[in-house]
């Protein structure tokens, strides 16, 4: 497909609104997060997919409003490694990489995305990285984990019917999918790197998700 | 069994979550022992064996029956048939169609990892419900040793084909995590209202299941994803259920 479709644009405005939320994140509170090439992305998406009007009145807006003010947190670096960095990052490499790998974008739209997958990637092991450094006891971390991420978490659930009728037939795209995409990624990152137990993060994100 | 005593009185709330989820437990016991004998008779070289676990069953539902007795509960079977009907169908369409190994993933993993993620957490509070502590701690043994065997039986049975056992594990799944887990969503309040969270209990049926999966052969990544994507319906249901009614 040479052009993106309206579906695509929707998606494509969806994944800028968030990603330019987290490079302001980035830029305010942790600069040392953000991934080279994501400026460059940023621009790609705007200049050759992004109608910024294409949201407006449908149902993935009051999803996307709610996401964005759950993932403001309190401000902090530290805030923006574990919302930003280790969630949305990690929520942006199950995207990408199925929207990659799907074969249904625009070809413009899969170049960007082959760009973005790797940007993701890189921010959330700078992520890691930052908590690990700044949290070094592995239960202080959980704790900081469980207490910050449940409204992010909790918000994701608004996107459930408006993901599957927008994108599931066209792009691939079905909420429960990315979400067992999105806790199968997470978990070895939580346990392996992080050092939590995994049976208490799965605990807690269901906790989150069940609200 | 000498009962325990109750260390604290129950109210009306925690009465009627015990009810329900008692008479699930008894119900859903004798289902386990009915789908144990099936498995019996399918599979003859374990006969023995599987009747035995079907004994062990049947002797749970009698020990949560003297529980409920000794605290004045009346066990909720209305509720019971509503929450086990669908599994049940599932069972006899197993059994029917000679399927043993669909029906040891059903009952031995998927449903015994429902009672695993109940039994455990009930022990913290059973000391409030006479009889409760000894009745659940045996049970919950028991159903250790029953899952510690079919884990063995399916590693056997599937040593060196797991993508076969993929394959079964999804063709169950579909209704099995769907019905259990879905039971599971509908007793999370009845949890709360004892002491417990649902949510603990959700989240450590959907670890359970999901590592025992990875026991007999497959992949983590790809049993965390399979497992939490039919958990996802179920989770939101549960949550909109609730907005719907605060």
């Amino acid at each position: 497909m040479s052009a993106p479709d309206t579906h695509e644009r929707e998606l494509w405005a969806l994944l800028h609104a968030v990603e330019t939320h987290t490079a302001s994140r980035y830029s305010s509170s942790a600069p040392e997060l953000a991934p080279e090439d994501r400026e460059a992305c940023l621009h790609a998406m705007q200049t050759e997919l992004v109608d910024d009007t294409v949201l407006d009145g449908t149902h993935l807006d009051a999803p996307l409003r709610r996401l964005l003010a759950a993932a403001v947190g309190d401000g902090s670096g530290r805030d923006a490694a574990l919302l930003q960095g280790l969630l949305l990052e990690r929520l942006g490499v199950v995207l990408y990489r199925t929207l990659a790998e799907g074969g249904r974008l625009s070809e413009r739209g899969e170049v960007v995305a082959r760009r973005a997958l790797l940007a993701s990637r890189d921010a959330s092991g700078r992520a890691t990285r930052k908590l690990r450094a700044e949290l070094p006891d592995p239960a202080d971390r959980f704790d900081v984990f469980a207490s910050r991420s449940t409204p992010l978490l909790a918000s994701l659930d608004a996107f459930g019917e408006a993901l599957d009728a927008r994108f599931a037939d066209r792009l691939g795209l079905r909420f429960s999918d990315v979400m067992g995409d999105f806790v199968a990624d997470l978990l070895p990152c939580c346990v392996d790197e992080l050092g939590f137990e995994r049976r208490r993060v799965v605990v807690h994100l269901t906790g989150a998700l069940m609200g | 069994m000498q009962p325990s005593p109750a260390t604290t009185a129950p109210t009306p709330a925690s009465q009627e979550a015990l009810s329900r989820l008692l008479g699930l437990a008894i119900f859903g016991e004798r289902l386990a022992a009915r789908t144990y004998n099936q498995c019996s008779r399918l599979e003859p070289r374990h006969a023995e064996l599987l009747k035995r676990f079907a004994t062990m069953e049947g002797r749970h539902a009698r020990w949560f029956l003297e529980v409920s007795q000794a605290n004045g509960v009346v066990p909720d079977k209305a509720f019971a048939d509503r929450e086990l009907g669908y599994l049940e169908e599932q069972v006899d369409a197993y059994a029917a169609a000679g399927d043993v190994e669909a029906l040891l993933v059903v009952q031995g993993f998927i449903v015994e990892s429902l009672a695993i993620a109940t039994y455990e957490p009930f022990l913290a509070v059973s000391d409030r419900f006479v009889g409760a502590r000894e009745a659940f701690q045996k049970a919950l043994d028991e159903e250790h040793y029953h899952v510690d065997w079919v884990i063995r039986y399916l590693r056997l049975h599937f040593f060196d084909q797991d993508e076969r056992f993929l394959e079964l594990a999804r063709r169950v799944n579909v209704q099995g995590v769907d019905c259990i887990g879905g039971t599971l969503m509908n007793i999370a309040d009845h949890l709360d209202a004892i002491g417990l969270s649902g949510a603990d209990s959700a989240g450590a049926m959907m670890d359970g299941y999901t590592g025992l999966l990875e026991r007999v052969g497959i992949d983590e990544r790809l049993a965390t994803r399979d497992v939490v994507s039919l958990f996802m319906p179920l989770i939101r249901k549960y949550r909109h259920g609730r907005e719907a009614t605060a």
